[in-house]
């Protein structure tokens, strides 16, 4: 996934998604599924979030250390 | 001019941020992270030239690299730090945030007691 | 560019279409309900009050009925026609279960339709007639079921549908 704007969009998307899925799923009763799709979206959004941490500390490693 | 495009992402994050943290406070967080990350590695070229040019200069002065060097891990260690407890703080764990800057400052120290070690060494000599 | 916007149309038109039919399952169950009761009714008017034999009984009933259920009567009177020596009830049986995918039913009514289909014709008059009834009653219990059912899932479903589909754009734009 690019490191652009883009990323912090589909972020933000992923966390009203998940909070309007969470609603409809406990509208009609199932409870269970809803946390399933929270801590889903939770994973993903961790995983992107650490791709991006990952590249930070690699730039600063490179930039500060190797220099 | 890059400055507005960093403002412009600065401040679409926070709105995000904002309207995320109302149903689902743990994304904001992740928000908050990615929008500094990429704010960081958006001026790292600049950053990378200023530090160019820092060296060019150290070596005109004919100035052991080393002591250069040191003092940008310094900066690094410095900054990967305060970005490590910012983040904390942001969640409201602040116990682990100034954890994580006695750690920064520890690593700091480590790093600058040669340069200090050295500094000593001079002045012994310098003294009658 | 184009492409991309292809494919994320495709993806949200299909996601929502899974979502739709799998609700559409859940409305289909309550109309066919619905429409066999008032077959029953029918094939109930025409033995008893009208003492029609069984196979024209059940031509008459397939013309007045709704056609996705007509086809039962239809070809449980084209059977019985063909006079293969085999009893109303394994008729019945075959019928239903050659044809089963095109029912919406759910097993619990399709044992209950088949069932009945082991008391057609026996006894008298009064028999039929309790029986006729008992099996309209049970019918009526599951269509309420499945009206209740519909309710809770069928809404569900169509935005499942949607919103799954939605979040498979985000993730692999």
């Amino acid at each position: 996934m690019a490191i652009d704007i883009n990323l912090i969009f589909r972020i933000a998307a992923i966390g009203i998604l998940v909070s309007i899925l969470n609603q409809v799923l406990k509208h009609s009763g199932r409870d269970e599924m809803a946390t399933m799709t929270t801590i889903t979206g939770l994973i993903i959004v961790l995983l992107m979030v650490i791709q991006l941490i990952n590249n930070l500390f690699t730039t600063v490693r490179a930039m500060f250390e190797i220099y | 001019m890059e400055i507005f495009k960093i403002v412009g992402l600065g401040i679409t994050a926070t709105l995000l941020a904002m309207i995320v943290k109302q149903y689902k406070p743990e994304y904001g967080v992740h928000i908050s992270i990615a929008a500094g990350v990429i704010i960081f590695l958006l001026m790292v070229s600049k950053l990378a030239s200023i530090l160019e040019v820092i060296y060019s200069l150290t070596d005109k002065l004919d100035m052991d690299a080393v002591y250069m060097k040191s003092i940008f891990k310094i900066i690094g260690i410095a900054y990967i730090s305060e970005f490590g407890s910012e983040v904390c703080r942001d969640c409201g764990e602040s116990s682990i945030a100034s954890k994580i800057e006695f750690a920064g400052k520890i690593l700091i120290m480590v790093l600058a007691l040669p340069i200090l070690l050295s500094v000593l060494n001079l002045i012994i000599k310098l003294m009658p | 560019m184009v492409l991309k916007i292809i494919i994320v149309i495709a993806l949200l038109l299909s996601s929502w279409a899974i979502g739709y039919l799998v609700a559409l399952r859940y409305s289909l169950r309550v109309k066919q309900l619905g429409y066999f009761i008032g077959a029953l009714n029918s094939l109930e008017t025409d033995i008893l009050y009208y003492s029609t034999p069984l196979p024209v009984a059940m031509k008459k009933v397939a013309g007045r009925s709704h056609k996705s259920i007509s086809w039962i009567f239809d070809d449980a009177w084209k059977k019985l026609s063909e006079r293969t020596g085999l009893n109303i009830e394994e008729t019945w049986r075959m019928t239903i279960e050659e044809n089963i995918d095109y029912l919406s039913l759910s097993k619990d009514d399709i044992e209950i339709i088949i069932d009945f289909s082991k008391e057609l014709g026996v006894g008298n008059k009064e028999t039929q007639k309790k029986h006729f009834k008992y099996t309209q009653e049970l019918l009526m219990e599951q269509k309420i079921e499945a009206s209740n059912e519909k309710d809770k899932n069928g809404r569900m479903f169509n935005r499942l549908g949607v919103l799954l589909g939605l979040a498979m754009v985000i993730i692999l734009i």
